[in-house]
């Protein structure tokens, strides 16, 4: 009897001994995923986003004051010295074609928005506005001749990208989201016709407006103000070859 | 005592070698964990019921941990994977019976 408890002794010692082994395996590791859990991560990325666009924003309005500053310049230079005056207006008429300037004029309002609701079981990509689709937009647009185009206050510059990111859309590096305001200057006759003809705006507008619920909208508007291209406009890799 | 004894010595064991369990797996270490102290429980009651057997014991203790990680991982694979909850609830409520159990006889000890 004594042996036989001995023996039930040790067989429970062992058994606790794994279990106490499992407990505290269990609890670590438990720990650690918690730790290393994805929503952990997802908030620093998302409080380092934060912090960029920040940074970005100073930046930014620092290139502007900048601006103002060589504006300042050669306004100064121009009263001044009488030969700088035509290089100051050709300047002047350069920075307008890059979008560096503000525009003011006539033109179209283009309201892209993604479909107020969203069906169960079904592709959830159908039912709203990508990056490809404000590109579509931008290449109807171009045979319209259009005087400046900005898309949610981004202008839209030649070294501009549009791509896509999660569930936004990245304008010249810059988030932006649903409603989607395209302001175009330019022929509004023109601009519209332009519009028509294009076959991928066309499907866009009408068949995948109607079946997914998706708004494109375009309306004339008489005064249209488009802010300026804030990012820099250097080229870093490309070379001019000189005047040809 | 000498259970208790083991199982301090398990806990710290366990906390001073920190063995890395990966992430897919701790579900099944959880459940497994479960399973063992259902098992574990049921040894004390048993034994203070002084109807204790090793055998049934140590085979119970081993069967119970690997067939409760194994219903968690038949769950994930037939995509049923609520089924580990059977082994849960299972497990859950044996733990509180014999818990009850083994108050029980601890009072009856003593009066």
């Amino acid at each position: 009897m004594v042996f036989k408890t001995e023996k039930a002794q040790i067989s429970l010692l062992a058994g606790f001994f794994i279990l106490g082994l499992l407990l505290s395996t269990s609890f670590y590791s438990q720990k650690e995923f918690k730790r290393n859990l994805p929503d952990y991560r997802k908030q620093t990325l998302v409080d380092s986003i934060k912090e960029l666009e920040a940074e970005k924003e100073t930046l930014k309005s620092s290139i502007a004051l900048l601006r103002k500053r060589v504006d300042l310049y050669e306004k100064e230079a121009a009263a001044t010295e009488g030969s700088l005056t035509s290089f100051i207006n050709e300047s002047k008429a350069l920075k307008e074609t890059a979008g560096l300037t503000e525009l003011t004029g006539k033109g179209l309002e283009i309201t892209l928005a993604d479909s107020p609701t969203l069906p169960e079981f079904e592709n959830p990509n159908n039912y709203i506005i990508h990056d490809y689709d404000l590109r579509t937009v931008l290449g109807a647009l171009i045979k319209g001749g259009p005087k400046g185009v900005a898309i949610n206050g981004e202008r839209i510059v030649e070294t501009t990208s549009i791509r896509c990111a999660g569930s936004t859309i990245m304008v010249n590096s810059t988030r932006i989201s649903t409603p989607y305001l395209i302001y175009v200057i330019g022929h509004q006759e023109r601009l519209r016709e332009a519009l028509a003809e294009d076959p991928a705006f066309q499907q866009l507008s009408t068949d995948y407006a109607e079946s997914f619920g998706l708004t494109v909208n375009v309306k004339n508007r008489n005064k249209i103000t488009l802010p300026s291209f804030e990012g820099r406009v250097l080229l870093e890799h490309a070379k001019s070859k000189g005047e040809v | 005592m000498l259970p208790l004894f083991g199982l301090v010595i398990g806990i710290i064991l366990g906390l001073v070698f920190k063995i890395p369990v990966p992430a897919a797996y701790i579900k099944y270490l959880g459940v497994a964990t479960l399973a063992a102290l259902d098992s574990a429980l049921g040894g004390i009651k048993a034994s203070l019921a002084k109807e204790f057997n090793d055998k049934l014991f140590i085979s119970g203790f081993f069967s119970n941990t690997i067939f409760a990680a194994f219903i968690v991982y038949l769950g994930d694979r037939l995509g049923v994977e609520p089924l580990y909850y059977a082994a849960i609830v299972a497990f859950g409520v044996r733990l509180f019976q014999n818990l009850a159990l083994i108050r029980r006889m601890i009072f009856k000890n003593w009066e």
